[in-house]
């Protein structure tokens, strides 16, 4: 048994006052009386059965110090321990992450579960234990420190909700480790689903991992065919994994919009899965989701989403004297209408397109909308020229436009190095000098390389389309959303028009976030939770919206493979409870209240 | 004693009652009481009714025939009969409110004019420590007031030792011994009362109690202080000792009754504070010592 506080114990005084009072209150008055010969036969009766009269006689003073022992021990606040632990700092992390939302019994799920544990774990910690509380799911978050208030505590574990994030309480060792560090003493538990390597820190894992029967929406996409009229013809595909032990034939429902468009019966064989098509679809709206027609131990990944994007071709201004190499690289990428001039005047005069190609020539004026690729320029605009380079190397660096090509190299006879503008990054190199680079400047991307590509053995190299077809990529998003789809946890930068009102954003609950419309300082990551969310601006009075889709991870949550998510010492049944104590203060005040009914007893017997 | 003992009316009411006693007389002078001594003169002295506990033989069977009722035809010596009245006079008998002092006295007064109004003979006696004082013997109504003055002057001091005192004197023939006492006396009064039944004494126990002394009243730790030895008991007065007190008292006053009943005297308990008249008529009349005229 530890004591929490030692102070109480200077109320000891009270108890020799106690015995002085008595004492005082003892000294006798003379009764004078006839005879005291009646009185010495009783008096002898009462010496015949001393110790039990005497105790009679001080029964209300020993009932007085007992109340005052038991008020000091009360206060003293012992708690009893078990398992020969102290438990003055407890840390409690807590897995938050998307599987800890598998339905763990009939009544909860194993978020659920792990909080109504750790609530009875702090009712039997000491009123002094110190407790911390964190969630851990893709990285790990503080909610609670050193608080000793159990109310508090316990609200707050009560408040906690599975997310649709991946990961595991694992991303909490460090923390803890770093926590515990400062304590002699401490528990800390993690309460997880998965089993997790604790390195050098002494802490306790509890395993809720439960054997569960799941059905997933992995994902769903769609692909629009044209016939020779022109008249197109959706198709949506949807791949269903089943986590259970049986095949299961269940229905999927299509929506368009949140309006039913098909449903389709499937059967998945057990532990494999399946992919459900919807043929001949006709939709002309923005979300498509396939949701799982049957109730599982897991229904936040019943459903997937995918936004429908405006189909057609790219158009792209080639002007260029000549370049065979690039126009043939562009004519290559079917998406493309390439157009080709060589008179600067052209440019930005009637019609728009989505990528303009200055090949050595730099217009007056650059168009008011669509991407801009400029190569082998001078200096011109944000364009500054460092230096001329003859017969070097030049080599990719690890960027989205060198995808498959980072690292290789090859030569220039001549070219040109500029300083890079600080919205811009690198992807072409020559030891320190840059020859290339790309970003996003006054709302559209730009990209800039700095040779004539008829004075490199680019075009030689099978490095070259691709590098063309990486910068189309890039260079031919029009929408302020990069991606289609994005993973739960996923940073995303939008492509705002600078000049455009800032960006706001709204996740599938309707909360709304607002950011800056530059690219280069916006950056959301309130993406918690899988579903179709909305990004809009107003440019020029006119309100630009956009949707994209936020992943449930199926891969890392819904499928989780029960030989390694419980290790064998987490099978452990010691290992699934919580040691705590119990606090025996309550227990006290009982006793006390016992006592002090005994002496009010007592005293009105005897008076 | 300065104060009165008695209040002036008083006497009427005494003179209602007279002494009753079957005790048979062989000694003293001639009084009123018959004798049963065949004296040297027999004096007829004409039938009396048949009183139960006389003696058959000495019915007049003539007269039962002539009268149809049942005579004793007397030719007995009359002789006075003899009261010692004892009176315990230690420091105890000194206590209470009214005191047991002046109620014993007031008794003794009572009875002595009692005794003397029915021509009897009347000692009265104080016991004090182990000695006993006895008065002259008086008779007839005009030794009342001498009687008084002598139980005005006695004053109450000293321990009790009953047994002592009372077998320190020797008696001449048979009579009525009444002891008036608290009876606080730890050796007890059995061997005075064997010796009074062995000297053919008809005892009365008269045992006097102060109001105070049954109820007892007030708590906490006390010394009580024995005013007739000046012993100190240290107690806690509570219900638990006021109550082992009380069934003290009335083990005592068992014992009392158990003795009565071994020696065939007469035991009866007053409390001070209680009216002497009253007393008289309600208790000593009903134990057959007085009878209403």
């Amino acid at each position: 048994m530890t004591i929490s506080n030692w102070w109480p114990l200077a109320l000891l005084v009270c108890i020799p006052i106690i015995i002085l009072l008595y004492m005082l209150k003892q000294k006798a008055q003379e009764y004078p009386f006839s005879s005291s010969m009646l009185w010495k036969e009783i008096f002898n009766n009462i010496e015949a059965t001393k110790p039990w009269e005497k105790l009679k006689k001080n029964l209300l003073m020993i009932l007085q110090i007992l109340t005052i022992l038991l008020l000091i021990v009360a206060l003293m606040a012992p708690y009893l321990k078990r398992g020969g632990r102290r438990y003055d700092n407890v840390v409690l992390v807590i897995d938050t992450s998307a599987s800890m939302g598998i339905r763990y019994n009939e009544d909860h799920t194993r978020l659920e579960e792990a909080v109504e544990r750790a609530v009875d774990y702090i009712d039997s910690l000491s009123e002094t234990s110190q407790v911390t509380i964190l969630t851990a799911d893709q990285e790990a978050q503080i909610v609670k420190t050193n608080v000793t208030d159990k109310a508090e505590l316990k609200k707050a574990l009560r408040g906690l909700q599975v997310t649709d994030l991946s990961g595991d309480a694992s991303v909490a060792v460090s923390v803890v480790q770093s926590m515990t560090s400062q304590w002699e003493q401490y528990q800390a538990v993690f309460m997880t689903d998965t089993s997790m390597e604790l390195g050098n820190l002494d802490a306790q894992v509890m395993n809720l991992y439960t054997d569960y029967q799941n059905l997933s929406m992995d994902y769903v996409s769609y692909g629009t065919e044209y016939d020779e009229a022109g008249n197109a013809s959706m198709t949506v595909i949807g791949k269903i994994t089943n986590d259970t032990d049986q095949d299961v034939t269940t229905d999927v429902n299509l929506y368009g919009d949140d309006t039913l468009l098909m449903v389709q019966s499937v059967v998945i064989p057990a532990g494999g899965s399946q992919t459900v098509y919807f043929s001949q679809v006709n939709f002309t709206g923005s979300v498509l989701m396939a949701e799982i027609n049957r109730k599982d131990d897991l229904e936040a990944d019943n459903r997937a989403y995918t936004v429908v994007r405006e189909e057609g071709q790219k158009r792209v201004l080639l002007v260029t004297d000549d370049n065979m190499f690039l126009e043939k690289a562009v004519m290559n990428i079917p998406w493309v209408d390439l157009y080709k001039t060589s008179q600067l005047s052209a440019v930005g005069k009637s019609e728009e397109y989505d990528l303009y190609i200055f090949d050595g020539k730099l217009p007056e004026t650059l168009p008011e909308q669509g991407n801009i690729l400029y190569v082998n320029p001078g200096s011109w605009g944000d364009i500054v020229q460092a230096e001329t380079l003859s017969n070097v190397s030049v080599a990719f660096t690890d960027t989205e436009l060198t995808r498959y090509i980072a690292g290789d190299s090859f030569g220039v006879t001549a070219g040109k190095a500029y300083e890079r503008p600080i919205w811009a990054d690198g992807f072409l190199t020559s030891g320190s000098s840059c020859l290339g680079y790309y970003g996003e400047t006054a709302g559209r991307r730009v990209a800039v390389l700095g040779f004539d590509i008829h004075q490199s053995d680019l075009a030689l190299q099978a490095d070259f389309p691709i590098l063309i077809s990486n910068l189309m990529d890039y260079m031919m998003v029009s929408g302020m959303v990069s991606e289609d789809y994005y993973a739960t946890g996923d940073k995303i930068v939008f492509n705002g028009n600078i000049n455009g009102s800032d960006l706001t954003v709204q996740d599938p609950n309707g909360v709304s976030s607002v950011l800056a419309a530059a690219a280069a300082t916006n950056a959301y990551t309130d993406t918690d939770q899988a579903g179709v969310y909305t990004v809009s601006q107003t440019v020029n009075g006119e309100e630009r919206q956009e949707k994209f889709v936020v992943r449930f991870p199926v891969e890392q949550e819904s499928h989780q493979d029960g030989e390694t998510a419980v290790s064998n010492e987490t099978k452990n049944e010691e290992a699934q409870t919580l040691s705590g104590g119990r606090e025996l203060r309550n227990l006290v005040i009982l006793i006390l209240l016992f006592a002090l009914a005994v002496e009010w007893f007592v005293y009105v017997r005897q008076h | 004693m300065a104060e009165k003992l008695f209040e002036s009316d008083f006497f009427v009411k005494l003179n209602q009652l007279a002494i009753a006693s079957n005790a048979r007389m062989n000694h003293g002078m001639s009084g009123g009481r018959k004798s049963n001594l065949k004296g040297s003169s027999v004096e007829f002295s004409d039938y009396r009714e048949y009183i139960p506990g006389d003696d058959i033989r000495r019915i007049d069977w003539g007269a039962y025939g002539r009268f149809d009722k049942l005579y004793i035809k007397r030719f007995m010596e009359e002789k006075e009969g003899v009261y010692q009245i004892f009176i315990d006079t230690s420091k105890s008998m000194d206590y209470g409110e009214p005191k047991k002092s002046r109620t014993a006295l007031q008794l003794a007064g009572a009875l002595a004019y009692l005794v003397l109004n029915n021509l009897d003979r009347v000692y009265i006696s104080e016991m004090q420590e182990s000695s006993l004082t006895q008065g002259k013997g008086r008779a007839g109504k005009q030794a009342f007031q001498s009687i008084l003055t002598e139980l005005e002057r006695i004053s109450f001091d000293g321990k009790t030792n009953l047994n002592k005192a009372i077998t320190a004197r020797q008696y001449q023939g048979s009579g009525v011994s009444v002891i008036i006492s608290d009876f606080l006396d730890e050796k007890g009064i059995e061997e005075a009362l064997k010796y009074l039944r062995y000297k053919k004494q008809e005892i009365v126990l008269i045992h006097i109690l102060a109001r105070q002394e049954i109820d007892i009243e007030g708590e906490g730790m006390v010394n009580l202080l024995d005013i007739e030895t000046g012993e100190e008991v240290r107690l806690s007065l509570n219900r638990s000792s006021i109550e082992q007190y009380r069934k003290a008292l009335e083990a005592m006053e068992t014992r009392m009754r158990v003795l009565a009943r071994k020696y065939e005297l007469t035991y009866i308990r007053m409390v001070a504070d209680e009216p002497l008249e009253k007393f008289l008529y309600d208790h000593v009349c009903n134990q057959g010592l007085i009878i209403r005229k």
